[in-house]
């Protein structure tokens, strides 16, 4: 069998380091993943060790790749048996790894094994083959960016491999005989047996059939039939069944969840699950209590009373009785979406507004709001219900978004401030939206929005500059409305509170916007902080702690505003976050943990502005002028640069570092890159090597101009710098042999004895290590650059 | 100029008379001090079968070196002292009538040596200098009908004085254009003129000392058939014809270099790149022999012609890559 030429060291080099990558990345992956990171460790550094324990011996004894190559295939199989034998060990004592990675172990030990005992040169191509293949598995299995990055270089690393062998191929002289070096029989028997197999399937189970039982024969972890405690996390059903966090919803009975009667939240459930189940009043007023109380227990018995119960999601109780842990990732999250919303982000969607508040309870007074006039239109060939606003010039802009009900038990249309436009396929009566008492929309005939209606929404931005130039808008709501509000808070304390927040500021704007700083700024957001059971002003007990959950927040803001003789709501809707935008999907899924309460201010013509008084949340958007964008841009742009001064320092002092050694740098891993990055004839050997002084003295600032010779340009360097002067024996010994590289008319390897071949890398290397910018930065020319020469590089 | 020295690393082709080449330009440094560049050209025109003209003062050597060169190829040397009134036969020869064969024979002219020196060329007729420059290019001359080939290694050492211009024929550009190179010899510095004079005492003749051949005719004809061989890459042949054509778009230079010219000119440089030891030629060897080649084609003085050349040269980007191996 003829084994085919035997592999190029510098060849072998290359493709090991290629192999040396893989097992980082491959072994990255496991640590990140493994029960013990120090038996990854071990296990790759024994590998390691033993791959290159037996090449050593290897070089050592000279072992010549016999007939039957018997010495490799020896070494290349207890490489594959490694990770089996390791996981023998380690399940013995309980613990061990998942299949696909002991798989992988396998495939990346045989890679290594062939690039640093290869039997033949394509060894070395089977190596590199496998290697590709483990990086490109594993990147496609993680999002670590430390094996991204690993697999970037790969494939740079790899590409240039491979452009190479092209090259390395064109330049030498083809096989005077074509001996083929696959043994041709056994690769045919193989074909003829897996199709004759095929057949059989095929005809026996059919093509879907066959297709399941060729899955069989890659080995994954996770019960599919049978729990494996060593499986990673998510593949197949395993023991439990659990509702699967991108589908919409799981139909069916699910184990992980008590069997509910309807799976849908009402927003009363969502309230309940996000802020923990209102607590029962102990204080009078007793009809209230029992309408709203109930436990997790009772409430699941008794649905059908919660969910024909209306009343209960119409107001809000701020005593809670927080049970769990809430504001889980989203990995982490059990329960479905309620909807998704796919459109800009952040972006706060209303469900309730509140208007009423006795110190611990916000409810809605019952008056209707401001009629608005709508119309239906038909907006290419779709029914659209537009929504007449006088927006004047506080109201600018266009937004769209669209809503995906999913499992939202509301008739409430979860909607952005100052909506103008609602679209649902085939709704053409305007009958069929209404509006509630607190003017959000609604579905007028429905008990609750159906599962998988899309509804599209375009609404309008504030502007931030109208509302400044407002002015004092105080006193423009309906009077016969104010006088309906209660407010339970003693005027006077929380006037002067509001008063000492806006000293300074003239009535309008500038004073709602002081106070929502204020409370950004000097309050703490704590979602799992409740107001004792015996409160009885939860402002005083706010103001009072300094921290609490956004309710709280939404509800001071509110009173403050209203001490200073605002016009303020509370409102209770769901805020789309940003952080939670599935790029993949783009949209915004939103479940009951994005429940969230902010405030409304009235600013005039009916026009209802939110403001976002909790820290870390996200202002409502507002509308820009360009001016107002740029300057907003470089403020935030300071401010990331006051936030980041270390990084950005350390990143300066770095780039200033990196410049003024430059040129060492470049040098350095010049020569480091024609080490160890070049494999091929020693003619291109030799053309590297040239370009490399070419590039370095073009960074010396003393490029060669186009029309003179290398011999004519570098002697004359060399004579003007004492160093390089010194070293005029490599010079001279490369432009001999760049001579003939260039010019010569045949390849160098024919014309060279084998030891002046291998003389030939150490007069480049010398050359590279001699020749550095710096020295030639230094030389002083002798040939003035002609105006000619300018003209040519030029062009 | 020496020889080029060769690295360890690189192994030349082999050349089975580079020693009589190093014995012979040592011959002619001795008998031309202090101008081994000269010589080296000498000995490349030499060996590319081309023709010098020097375009120089009187007594600086240029019979001399023209007598070195014939005897150190084991040639025969002729001089013709042209004149105004020097006629075609003169040079060429003529048939003339024997009373006793009653025959014509022909009496070979100057022209039936290896090595002609034509003393002021510019001084004899066109007619004359015509007769001579078909000579020159076909190696053969035609009298009475009859073809007489001249010697295989015929070369000309062809003079003009460039001061005395007053009754002189100017050889016209086409005529030029046959010679391989022009050279200037230049007067010698003082350490060589002080040897000179010290090597003349008790002498008449400096060369009679050491005029055995170093080569024979044959020996010179291979070695220039071997320097015919060096091989041009692509690259340089497109290197050396963007340099013609570069001459001919000079502003000015009136008549640019010419075929034959630029056949002479890769010639000239296979002959330099041998004489430097290698197999191959180098726009180096293009470059070095860019203005002797040029100068005698371009006319003008020296230094326009180096100012010319220059230019060309600059104008003109160098190939690095060879494209015979991708």
């Amino acid at each position: 069998m003829n084994l085919g030429p035997q592999p190029n060291p510098v060849r072998q080099t290359s493709v090991i380091f290629l192999a040396t990558l893989a097992v980082f990345i491959t072994q990255t992956f496991r640590f990140t993943s493994h029960w013990s990171g120090w038996v990854v460790l071990l296990e790759t550094a024994l590998t390691l060790l033993a791959i290159f324990a037996l090449s050593r011996i290897f070089q050592r004894w000279q072992v010549k790749p016999s007939e039957s190559m018997r010495p490799q295939l020896f070494c290349h199989l207890t490489m594959i048996l490694f990770p089996i034998a390791v996981q023998v060990i380690t399940r013995s004592l309980g613990v061990g790894d998942p299949n696909e990675l002991v798989l992988l172990n396998m495939v990346q030990n045989v890679a290594f094994a062939l690039a640093a005992i290869p039997s033949s040169r394509k060894s070395l191509q089977i190596s590199a083959l496998l290697n590709g293949f483990l990086v490109l598995f594993v990147t496609a299995m993680t999002d670590n960016s430390l094996i991204w990055a690993a697999s970037v270089i790969f494939a740079a690393f790899g590409l240039w491999w491979l452009m190479c062998s092209y090259w390395e191929r064109l330049e030498t002289k083809f096989a005077s005989a074509t001996n083929r070096t696959i043994p041709l029989r056994p690769v045919l028997i193989a074909l003829a047996t897996l199709t004759v197999l095929g057949a059989i399937t095929i005809a026996s189970v059919g093509v879907p059939g066959t297709v399941m039982v060729l899955a069989g024969f890659m080995p994954t972890s996770g019960g599919d039939k049978y729990p494996d405690p060593n499986a990673r996390s998510g593949v197949g059903e395993g023991d439990m069944m659990i509702a699967a966090k991108d589908s919409a919803f799981s139909f069916g009975p699910v184990d992980s969840e008590i069997l509910l009667e309807s799976k849908m939240p009402s927003l009363y459930d969502v309230a309940s699950d996000q802020y923990g189940e209102a607590k029962i009043k102990k204080q009078i007023n007793k009809e209230l209590s029992q309408a709203i109380s109930l436990t997790a227990d009772r409430l699941r018995h008794n649905h059908k009373k919660t969910a024909s119960s209306e009343q209960a999601a119409r107001q809000f109780n701020t005593l809670r009785r927080l049970s769990k842990q809430r504001r889980t990732s989203p990995n982490e999250r059990k329960s479905t979406a309620l909807f998704h919303i796919a459109g800009n982000s952040p972006l706060h969607l209303i469900t309730r507004r509140f208007d009423s508040f006795d110190g611990i309870e916000w409810t809605h007074s019952g008056l209707p709001s401001a009629p608005v006039s709508t119309s239906l239109a038909s907006v290419d060939g779709k029914p659209w219900l537009k929504i007449n606003r006088k927006s004047g010039d506080v109201l600018r802009g266009k937004q769209t978004h669209t809503l995906r009900i999913i499992n939202l038990k509301s008739k409430q249309i979860p909607s952005p401030a100052h909506l103008t436009g609602i679209h649902i396929a085939d709704v053409d009566r305007e009958s069929f939206y209404a509006t509630g008492n607190d003017g959000v929309f609604e579905l007028a005939a429905q008990e609750f929005i159906p599962q998988l209606t899309v509804i599209h929404l375009v609404s309008q931005v504030h502007s931030e500059r109208a509302l400044t130039q407002l002015g004092d808008f105080r006193g423009l709501y309906p009077k016969t409305t104010q006088s309906k509000r209660r407010t339970a808070i003693s005027g006077e304390r929380l006037h002067s509170r509001a008063t000492s927040w806006t000293e300074h500021l003239s009535p309008g704007w500038g004073q709602v916007l002081a106070i929502n700083e204020k409370l950004r700024s000097q309050f703490k957001h704590d979602p799992m902080a409740t107001a004792p059971d015996d409160c009885l002003n939860l402002v005083d007990h706010f103001l009072a702690t300094g921290s609490g959950p956004d309710y709280m927040f939404a509800s001071t803001a509110t009173e403050l505003l209203r001490s200073l003789g605002y016009e303020a709501q509370v409102v209770m809707g769901f805020y789309a976050d940003s952080d939670d935008y599935d790029p993949q999907a783009m949209q915004t899924s939103i479940d009951t943990e994005n429940l969230h309460f902010w405030t409304e201010v009235h600013v005039g013509q009916n026009i209802w502005v939110p403001i976002e008084p909790t820290p870390g949340f996200q202002a409502p958007k507002s509308w820009l002028t360009w001016q107002e964008r740029i300057s907003l841009a470089w403020l935030a742009s300071l401010n990331w640069i006051a936030d980041h001064w270390g990084l950005i320092s350390l990143s300066l002092v770095g780039a200033v570092i990196v410049f003024r050694l430059r040129h060492v740098l470049f040098d350095v891993s010049s020569l480091v890159f024609w080490r160890i990055g070049w494999f091929g004839s020693t003619r291109r050997r030799i053309i590297w090597t040239v370009q490399i002084l070419e590039v370095r003295a073009r960074i010396a600032g003393k490029e060669r101009p186009p029309s003179i010779t290398l011999a004519k340009w570098y002697r004359a360097l060399a004579g003007s710098e004492q160093r390089l002067k010194g070293n005029r024996e490599p010079l001279d010994q490369l432009l001999a042999l760049a001579d003939r590289a260039f010019y010569g008319p045949q390849s160098i390897e024919c014309s060279l004895s084998s030891n002046i071949q291998a003389d030939v890398y150490s007069a480049c290397s010398k050359l590279l290590r001699t020749w550095t910018s710096r020295r030639m930065k230094r030389a002083i020319c002798d040939f003035p650059i002609k105006q000619a020469d300018r003209r040519i590089i030029q062009q | 100029m020496t020889r080029e020295q060769n690295t360890d690393t690189v192994i030349t082709p082999a050349c089975e008379h580079q020693q009589a080449i190093d014995r012979l330009r040592s011959r002619l440094n001795t008998s031309l001090l202090g101008k081994e560049d000269v010589v080296e050209m000498v000995l490349v025109c030499l060996l590319s079968r081309g023709h010098i003209l020097f375009d120089d003062l009187p007594g600086l050597g240029k019979t001399t070196l023209a007598k070195a060169v014939a005897l150190a190829v084991g040639g025969k040397f002729a001089r013709v002292q042209c004149t105004p009134d020097l006629l075609p036969s003169d040079i060429t020869g003529f048939n003339i009538f024997n009373q006793k064969t009653r025959a014509f024979e022909f009496m070979h002219g100057p022209v039936f040596s290896d090595v002609l020196l034509a003393d002021e060329i510019n001084r004899t007729t066109p007619r004359t200098q015509s007769a001579l420059f078909e000579a020159m290019a076909e190696r053969q001359v035609t009298i009475d009908n009859t073809r007489h080939k001249l010697s295989d290694s015929f070369f000309v050492v062809a003079t003009q004085n460039p001061v005395e211009m007053h009754g002189a024929y100017p050889l016209p550009e086409a005529q030029l254009d046959r010679f391989a190179m022009k050279l200037r010899i230049g007067y010698p510095n003082r350490s060589d003129e002080m040897k000179m004079l010290a090597t003349n005492i008790g002498e008449h003749d400096a060369l009679t000392a050491d005029d055995e051949p170093i080569l024979d005719p044959s020996q010179l004809r291979q070695l220039q058939q071997h320097v015919a061989e060096v091989d041009v890459c692509e690259p340089v042949r497109e290197y050396l014809v963007d340099l013609a054509a570069a001459t001919r778009a000079h502003p000015d230079i009136s008549l640019g270099l010419s075929p034959r010219g630029l056949i002479i000119w890769q010639r000239v440089a296979q002959a330099f790149a041998h004489l430097k030891g290698r197999d191959f030629v180098t726009p180096d060897d293009v470059q070095e022999v860019a203005l002797p080649v040029l100068d005698v084609r371009m006319g003008g003085d020296l230094e326009s012609s180096r100012r010319n050349v220059s230019e060309i040269i600059d104008s003109v980007t160098v190939p690095l890559l060879s494209t015979n191996n991708p």
